[in-house]
């Protein structure tokens, strides 16, 4: 008699705790935007070394404030131009430009756009992994201590998988930022990319440097 | 620090490269010169009113590079080596007009004495009648700024095609590869009378030659991103500028660090005979004006 009744109370009570996470869940989705959900990020970028370069005697590194532009923009950066299109097929347009100055904002739509941004790749099928080195900043100060062009080095590796195989993207190189208003924007930039894997059409390698702007006009 | 005394300190990587083998030129009267601590290697200034690369920075834009015989930084000297760069950060493509120092200025007289009673702005001025362009920056620098500059970038790779055996420059050169200190590089620069028939005409073309090796050599470093902001900092200790920050200096460093020399043209201005010494602008230089004046590059020449 006890043990049927402890046999029947324990599926009762099994089912009652799955119904009771059910509903949590369920509660949880529904409660909570969309907007709000804290993800975790793909790309986890850092700072590493710091060098500057001054005329005079001041400042003695890259002040915090404008470091964690540096660091914000970079990661928008990475973000904008690798990671959404693996997850959606297209690149976010919207969210890459406030990383760039007028100059790469030229050059990103036209010349350099398959250096910079990994458009045309098959939308990602499985878990995006993104690792980077951190981030080397070097920075230039002129006579009053005032940081004018700060340099980040990217070495980046996505890697993914897509319905027709695996795909790596691997993007190495200078980011060149000046400041623009209460921001930082990537005014030039030295890059490398490689995309390799059975899941691209055909492998991709780009290399591309913009010393400082767009590039109207043409020659004769 | 006051913001003249600022701009005393900016410098450029790119303009250095150029002006490395600009200034080469000129300077025959001065003996021989010791670099200093601390010495001034090149004098910048913004010329012109419009087309920096701040304001167009796609659009092709011309600067002076230019040596003189100055013997002290108070002393501006004669323009004796006078070089006119075109670029055009379109295409990734420059091209340098030589002007020999004795060629007649659209404002009467010599050229290269316009540096002396004008600064650079009068002898930019007189180029731009000259050409029909417009100057946007000029530098220059003199022997002991020549020789420190080359040196502190460790020297330049330069081919030698012609004998050039001359005691009053310095030069020993059999044709070959070179590894030139700045020494050897202002002989190499200086030696006209290693070429009986063309003499300053030729000499003015090497400078130019200098000014592509001396490109060449700082690319094969590549300082990349970060080194040009080394090589800048390295720079601002050692010129003087007028109407240029440090960003705009960084800016030129890295837009000369992206021109292949490859892609440079280094042409001699035509010149006939003139009045007294002189050299007279030939009539056919009028095309090559033409070709410079539209985009800053010669296609056809």
């Amino acid at each position: 008699m006890l043990d049927r009744v402890t046999r029947s109370r324990r599926p009762r009570a099994a089912a009652l705790a799955l119904c009771a996470l059910l509903a949590t869940s369920v509660a949880f989705a529904f409660a909570t935007p969309a907007s709000a959900k804290a993800k975790k990020p793909i790309a986890k970028i850092t700072i590493g070394d710091v060098t500057i370069y001054k005329v005079g005697n001041d400042p003695q590194t890259i002040p915090d404030e404008v470091r964690a532009k540096i660091l914000a923009a970079v990661s928008t950066y990475v973000n904008a131009a690798t990671v959404k299109p693996l997850q959606t097929g297209v690149v976010d347009d919207a969210a890459l430009a406030p990383a760039l100055g007028p100059a790469a904002t030229f050059r990103a739509a036209g010349v350099d756009r398959g250096t910079l941004v990994d458009e045309g790749i098959p939308k990602a099928t499985g878990r995006i992994v993104v690792n980077t080195l951190p981030v080397k900043l070097t920075a230039l100060a002129d006579a009053d201590g005032h940081v004018v062009v700060i340099t980040a080095h990217l070495e980046s590796i996505a890697r993914t998988r897509t319905e027709r195989g695996g795909i790596t993207i691997s993007r190495k190189g200078d980011l060149v930022f000046m400041p623009d208003g209460d921001t930082w924007k990537i005014d030039g930039y030295d890059l490398a990319v490689e995309r390799s894997g059975k899941g691209l059409v055909a492998p991709t390698t780009a290399t591309t440097a913009a010393p400082s702007t767009p590039t109207p006009g043409a020659a004769k | 620090m006051s913001r003249p005394l600022v701009r005393l300190l900016l410098a450029i990587p790119v303009t250095g490269l150029l002006l490395a083998g600009s200034l080469a030129a000129a300077w025959l009267a001065i003996g021989s010169p010791q670099p200093a601590a601390g010495t001034t290697w090149f004098t910048v200034h913004k010329v012109g009113t419009e087309a920096h690369l701040t304001d167009a920075p796609g659009q092709p834009f011309y600067f002076l590079a230019l040596g003189n015989d100055g013997r002290t930084d108070a002393d501006p000297g004669l323009g004796d080596a006078i070089h006119v760069i075109g670029v055009n950060p379109a295409t990734g493509d420059a091209s340098i007009i030589d002007v020999p120092r004795d060629t007649e200025a659209p404002g009467g007289g010599k050229i290269n004495a316009f540096h002396a009673s004008g600064g650079l702005p009068s002898i930019a001025n007189q180029l731009n009648r000259m050409m029909g362009i417009t100057i946007s920056y000029a530098v220059t620098t003199n022997f002991p700024g020549f020789i420190s500059m080359v040196d502190e970038i460790g020297g330049v790779d330069i081919d030698v095609t012609e004998p050039m055996f001359d005691h009053d420059s310095g030069t020993e050169f059999a044709p070959g590869h070179y590894h030139m200190s700045g020494d050897s590089l202002l002989a190499f620069s200086r030696d006209r009378k290693s070429y009986p028939q063309e003499g300053d005409r030729q000499r003015t073309v090497n400078q130019g030659r200098a000014i592509i090796a001396a490109l060449a050599t700082l690319r094969a470093q590549n300082p990349g991103a970060a080194g040009t902001a080394k090589l800048t900092v390295t720079l601002a200790r050692h010129v003087r500028t007028d109407g240029l920050d440090l960003t705009q200096m960084y800016e030129l460093g890295r837009l000369a660090m992206a021109i292949d020399p490859a892609r440079i043209k280094n042409v001699g201005l035509p010149t006939g005979a003139g009045a007294g010494t002189n050299l007279s602008v030939a009539p056919q230089a009028q095309d090559l004006f033409n070709d410079f004046r539209d985009d800053a590059i010669l296609q056809n020449h």
